[in-house]
């Protein structure tokens, strides 16, 4: 089990580059905007070097930094809505668009216009490759409930980008 | 969801890339919120010191400069620091596991390994995890229901829970029913070997352990 300590800034950075991109990719895909994915992504990171964790393997760093990130953004998502500035979360285009590979921004696109409690199963499952039952366990859910949700996602997607998703 | 459409789910995720100098920008943020946090944790612990008060003409001046000195020493090297992003394999590119493959005959030229939905099985889904293990997730009657297949020896079943109960079932096969508790909710799943082949066929919604060791009879 290895240990991240907090004063140590070699081990944060090497933490950092392995994981940066990829809690931004999360942030990003429920945020829709730039500022506020690097926002949020920054909080995750700092709850990590103001905290005092223990992950047993990459995996696990991989699978509490998913959590946290999603509680992160629900609560920001919350935050704007509360706030009645604009729903982060409505069709409209991201305030700043990062940049995408052109034939699979449809794709990007469907999957960022999710219902929130639909976007984190389609990531985790076809994203991150966990089981259903996986999912279930890390958000706390029913499986019998992740499996209807990944079924209501997939007819979704399957409307907004054709015939050809089951 | 199809090969295709789920490769390209991927890339497009894969495709969402940072803007320039964000790396070093919000490292620099992490670390001043963090010491921003910091501070106002010590500040609600530790009472005010009265020295503070007569001497704060020069304990601020003085503060800042040590801030200054302290935000340099930490975000200027990262700042000035030449970062190729490509360096660090990041984790985010490791692949997923989880391939989708279009039928059983796949696993049999991939893995070796012939298993399959029973017959009159519905929306199956068939996929291959870590290159070692056959899934096949489908609908049969009112419940859905998972089976893998592997040489591997440990538990690959992919459920969580506590052991509620088992009971061996006579099927030759050294087939074992499992209850496993995971409040609320109770899962099911028969667990069995052929020769080198280690087989899980598990429930999550709820079916019966009758319906369950019908479908195993049917499988097996």
């Amino acid at each position: 089990m290895s240990k991240i300590p907090l004063n140590s800034d070699v081990d944060f950075e090497s933490f950092y580059e392995r994981h940066w991109k990829y809690v931004y990719r999360l942030c990003f895909t429920y945020l829709k905007s730039e500022t506020d994915a690097e926002d949020c992504a920054e909080d995750v990171f700092v709850k990590i070097l103001t905290g005092s964790y223990e992950f047993e393997s990459e995996a696990h760093e991989r699978k509490w930094l998913t959590v946290t990130a999603v509680n992160l953004c629900k609560d920001m998502l919350k935050s704007h809505s509360r706030k009645n500035v604009g729903s982060l979360d409505d069709e409209t285009s991201p305030e700043i668009a990062a940049p995408e590979p052109e034939d699979y921004s449809d794709v990007l696109d469907a999957v960022m216009n999710l219902p929130t409690k639909l976007k984190d199963v389609i990531w985790l499952y076809y994203y991150q490759g966990y089981s259903t039952d996986e999912i279930a366990g890390i958000l706390g859910r029913p499986p019998s409930t992740v499996r209807n949700q990944m079924r209501d996602a997939r007819e979704l997607l399957r409307n907004v980008l054709g015939a050809d998703l089951k | 969801m199809s090969e295709m459409k789920e490769n390209n789910l991927q890339k497009a995720i894969d495709g969402i890339e940072p803007s320039e100098g964000a790396k070093e920008r919000m490292l620099a943020n992490i670390r001043r919120k963090a010491a921003q946090q910091s501070k106002q944790e010590e500040a609600v612990q530790k009472p005010p010191v009265l020295w503070l008060v007569s001497a704060k003409k020069w304990v601020l001046p003085l503060a800042a400069c040590l801030a200054i000195a302290a935000f340099g020493a930490t975000v200027m090297p990262q700042l000035l620091k030449s970062h190729n992003e490509h360096e660090v394999v990041s984790a985010v590119e490791m692949g997923n596991p989880f391939v989708e493959v279009k039928d059983a005959q796949d696993f049999e030229s991939r893995l070796g390994i012939k298993t399959d939905a029973p017959d009159g099985a519905e929306d199956v889904v068939y996929h291959i995890i870590d290159g070692q293990i056959a899934d096949i997730d489908f609908l049969s009657g009112e419940h859905r229901y998972n089976l893998r297949a592997s040489r591997q020896k440990d538990d690959f079943s992919g459920l969580y829970g506590e052991e509620a109960g088992t009971k061996q079932l006579d099927s030759g096969k050294n087939a074992l029913l499992t209850v496993l508790q995971c409040e609320p909710e109770v899962f099911l799943k028969i667990t069995w070997t052929e020769g080198d082949l280690h087989f899980v066929l598990s429930n999550t919604d709820g079916a019966s352990e009758k319906e369950l060791v019908e479908i195993f009879e049917r499988v097996k």
